[in-house]
């Protein structure tokens, strides 16, 4: 295979990859790793390449969802703090951690993303007393809907806060966003609505991988050859998926695509065990 | 967000614009930079065989300035990563811009939070290169760390 076969095919794959990752909220990276190697490229590339690209569709999907007012950037810049430092550590660990246990974790985490993108939980929001913390951080705030500006209180900050370590230590670790797991933190242990959380978290992925980002660099993980067609493909597809995903029905598109998931997650737990 | 009572300065919904601007700038820079590199690269090596990836390998350009001389010559593979490092360094960027916008509106208590997280950043950019060893080597002692302190010297050099 040339060069030109070799792009090509990559950026194919990585337009699939970023189409899929916006439709199945998962976001590019945790679709395009398992993609590249599946293709043969060591993980260590794929992770590289993939983290460049989750900053390109973040930081592309992150300015309307700023500019329309639904991300919370008090809630994101605080949390921060807790995703970057935990970037890093997954970013060191990466290099030290055996490929083989990288698939494995890599395997476990693309079945529980998957899991927790099916899942959905409707829940009430506005009705509970503030939390004395949320407060003294200015952390609550208002989100528009249909009937107007509607309000909302965060709770359980340190836990969302240690939480948000472990979606960096994961997002550095994979080379991945970790968005499933940002959200988990926002929406379920925060309490903070499902809307604003995922708005925030693709807010803070882009921040989140460039913590990451330096250390991968350093490392030499970053392969212009191959990360060239990755980045334009993934994002690509994701806004073509963000565009499709507005008027498709979710919940078929899901359905089908978590069965794929489910294939790439096998298929890199198998190369974990056996290889 | 509700809490403009609190502030003076720029109006939240002002700096929500500046910041979704900035994003959106860094993005398009750095795709058409990949995008003028991929072509170039494509023009020139499009008929070598493609490049072996099954074996991890740390890569040439690995740090800003390599990347910069390189660009001097337009060697294509250097033009994609000046992209790339455009695409790293906007959401530090955005960090930045935040501290400004906070500041400007007396919110000290996230200036110091957005201090914290640009520290963060700068520090994962820019350790490696400024102590020549890698940040590793000076902030653990365990005997797998030091092993990958003397691997980065050795690949480093």
């Amino acid at each position: 295979m040339n060069v030109l076969a070799f792009t090509a095919s990559v950026s194919v794959a990585a337009l699939a990859a970023g189409f899929l990752g916006a439709l199945t909220g998962l976001g590019g990276g945790v679709v395009i790793v398992p993609f590249l190697v599946f293709m043969g490229v060591d993980i260590k590339y794929a992770m590289g390449a993939s983290l460049v690209s989750v900053i390109a569709t973040s930081s592309g999907a992150a300015a309307s969802y700023v500019k329309e007012g639904y991300s919370n950037i008090r809630i994101g810049m605080f949390l921060e703090i807790a995703t970057t430092l935990g970037a890093l550590t997954g970013a060191y660990l990466a290099h030290l951690v055996p490929t083989k246990a990288l698939f494995v974790i890599f395997g476990v985490v693309l079945l529980f993303s998957a899991y927790l993108s099916l899942r959905t939980m409707p829940r009430q929001h506005g009705t509970e007393k503030p939390d004395p913390l949320a407060v003294r951080l200015r952390l609550d705030g208002a989100y528009p809907t249909p009937e107007g500006k509607q309000p909302y209180h965060v709770h359980r900050v340190p836990l969302g806060f240690s939480l948000m370590y472990l979606a960096g230590c994961m997002s550095g670790l994979l080379g991945i966003g970790s968005g499933a797991f940002k959200v988990l933190a926002m929406d379920q242990a925060m309490r903070i609505p499902f809307k604003v959380s995922t708005t925030t978290s693709n807010f803070m992925i882009g921040v989140t991988a460039a913590a990451s980002a330096g250390v991968y660099l350093h490392y030499g993980q970053i392969d212009p050859a191959l990360t060239m067609p990755v980045m334009l493909g993934v994002l690509i597809g994701s806004l073509l998926g963000a565009h499709v995903l507005m008027k498709a029905q979710t919940r078929m598109l899901r359905r089908i695509f978590s069965a794929v998931i489910l294939v790439l997650a096998l298929q890199m737990l198998y190369k974990g065990f056996t290889e | 967000m509700s809490q403009q009572s609190y502030h003076s300065g720029p109006s939240d919904e002002r700096v929500e614009g500046t910041i979704a601007n900035l994003l959106r700038i860094g993005v398009i820079v750095s795709a058409l930079l990949v995008f003028f590199g991929g072509v170039l690269y494509l023009i020139q090596d499009g008929g070598q065989p493609a490049p072996d990836l099954s074996q991890f390998q740390p890569g040439q350009l690995r740090s800003p300035a390599s990347i910069i001389k390189e660009v001097a010559v337009l060697r294509p593979l250097a033009l994609i990563m000046l992209g790339l490092l455009v695409l790293i360094a906007t959401p530090v960027v955005r960090v930045l811009f935040s501290v400004i916008a906070f500041a400007l509106q007396r919110d000290y208590l996230y200036v110091f939070f957005t201090l914290l997280v640009l520290a963060i950043l700068l520090y994962s950019l820019f350790s490696g290169y400024l102590t020549g060893r890698g940040a590793v080597g000076v902030r653990f002692s365990s005997p797998r760390l030091l092993a990958l302190v003397v691997n980065w010297e050795y690949h480093g050099s």
